[in-house]
């Protein structure tokens, strides 16, 4: 299942909270040559998550987060414009309300619970097929993904890596490398294929709570 | 956004200077879609005051009265979620069981305004917030079909008045129009009829990067469509392609709805 997580609404699923940045500090220190900083839960907690983003987070049967990705406009505050102090575009900002960016992919399988190779297909894929969902719903002509190595490596492996966008980035000890797709069947196809018959409409969390507490009420 | 913030956003919207934005924008913009009415609200815009001002326009005079007069307490439900998300957000999937939801639409009805709209929450790079909503009567609710086309037209459109109404409350006006070398590249492009596959090729990538690059530039130079950012880049002399080669070239291209939709002409 895929839960879209408004920021805003975070302090409603601490759970949800806790899981996706355990699964964040599990995939830092899985990775040998990051600062010595990336071992504690403050290291995995950034800006960008102070800035009210969309979180996309897969569920697996027991409502545990599987994996996530965060989702940020690329009008306001982002990742590559303000991270890399604009490397992409020669000090240019990528700035348009249909571009948006995804970053900090985070799959359970970079962290301390290793999974199975079909089940980290079936994450991605959930991920990648809900990412451009929302990216239609919203009307947008393209995806920016931010992912660091090992994420853009598993994404390669599978097809999925869209096009280069920049070259190379460094951030915190990490390379980072930013990729675009462009919504539409090009970029469900190959995510699709992955999820399988697991694909399924996002469900908006704060949506259900503010159901749960109308029925509360009455 | 919690409750406690939205109450306090209210209260300070109702204390609120008022800056006057002109809003023959949004007239423009509302005889070309024919919808009735558009609201704006921003806060944290930077000023380069101390005291980021709050800001809000509403184009219907009705709306306007009904705003003061009923301190826009009700507007609560769509406050939270524009502005706590990020997502557009059509009034469609509003609770209307909820009775703070069900008193604002039968306001809205009263005043001939209609229940049906979309809003779409804005993201500044300074760090501010905006909401661009539309609404239109019940019976022209054929106005806001097919979503797809109107939410990316209304995307764009609020992106352009909010970076308007930025730059006017801005102290110092700077104008960049500096554009990257693909954009530039592909805009020339573009000027002489060539097709995205084509000028994807020409980048050394395909028709995906070269249709991001000239939304990005559609973006850049706050034009409503491809083909106006391409007029524009002529125009302020960022490119130069002959006339006549230029006007053959947007009408022969065909309809092509994966970057920003193409104006009629």
């Amino acid at each position: 299942m895929i839960a879209l997580l408004p920021g805003e609404s975070r302090a409603l699923f601490p759970r949800l909270m806790d899981e996706m940045y355990d699964l964040r500090l599990g995939a830092a220190r899985a990775h040998a040559g990051r600062p010595s900083a990336a071992v504690h839960r403050l290291a995995v907690v950034d800006y960008f998550d102070s800035l009210d983003p969309l979180y996309v987070l897969a569920l697996d049967e027991m409502e545990g987060v599987a994996g996530a990705l965060r989702v940020l406009p690329t009008t306001g505050v982002t990742m590559l414009n303000d991270g890399f102090a604009g490397a992409a575009l020669d000090g240019l900002r990528v700035e348009s309300p249909l571009i948006w960016e995804a970053s900090r992919l985070t799959l359970r399988a970079a962290g301390d619970s290793p999974a199975t190779e079909a089940a980290i297909d079936r994450t991605i894929g959930q991920l990648g097929v809900a990412l451009n969902a929302i990216a239609q719903t919203a009307a947008l002509t393209h995806v920016i993904g931010v992912f660091d190595r090992s994420m853009h490596r598993l994404l390669s492996h599978r097809g999925c890596a869209g096009e280069t966008l920049a070259p190379q980035m460094r951030i915190d000890g990490a390379d980072m490398f930013a990729v675009l797709y462009e919504v539409g069947a090009a970029m469900d196809a190959p995510f699709r294929s992955l999820a399988g018959d697991a694909s399924a409409p996002p469900i908006n969390l704060a949506d259900l709570e503010r159901l749960r507490q109308t029925n509360c009420r009455s | 956004m919690y409750c406690e913030d939205v109450f306090d956003l209210i209260d300070r919207l109702t204390r609120a200077e008022r800056f006057p934005v002109p809003n023959s924008f949004l007239s423009e913009f509302l005889r070309a879609t024919g919808l009735a009415n558009v609201a704006y609200l921003a806060f944290n815009i930077p000023t380069g005051l101390a005291d980021r001002p709050l800001l809000s326009a509403v184009h219907a005079a009705s709306w306007r009265k009904s705003y003061a007069q009923a301190r826009r307490i009700d507007l609560e439900p769509v406050l939270r979620v524009g502005f706590g998300g990020i997502m557009p957000f059509d009034w469609r999937l509003l609770d209307r069981d909820d009775p703070i939801v069900s008193k604002l639409v039968g306001e809205a009805l009263e005043l001939d305004l209609g229940a049906n709209g979309v809003s779409i929450p804005l993201r500044g790079r300074s760090g501010e917030y905006a909401l661009f909503s539309v609404c239109c009567p019940e019976d022209a609710s054929s106005l806001l079909a097919p979503r797809h086309d109107l939410i990316r037209r209304l995307m764009a459109i609020s992106a352009i008045f909010h970076a308007g109404v930025r730059d006017s409350l801005a102290i110092e006006h700077h104008v960049d129009m500096r554009l990257s070398d693909p954009e530039l590249a592909c805009l020339r492009l573009k000027a002489k009829g060539i097709s995205d596959h084509e000028i994807g090729l020409a980048l050394g990538a395909g028709p995906t990067a070269a249709r991001f690059w000239l939304e990005t530039a559609r973006a850049r130079l706050h034009a409503d469509s491809v083909d106006d950012a391409v007029e524009e880049a002529c125009r302020i002399g960022l490119i130069r392609v002959g006339v006549e080669r230029l006007r053959s070239a947007i009408e022969s291209s065909p309809a092509d709805f994966s970057s920003i939709n193409r104006r009629e002409r």
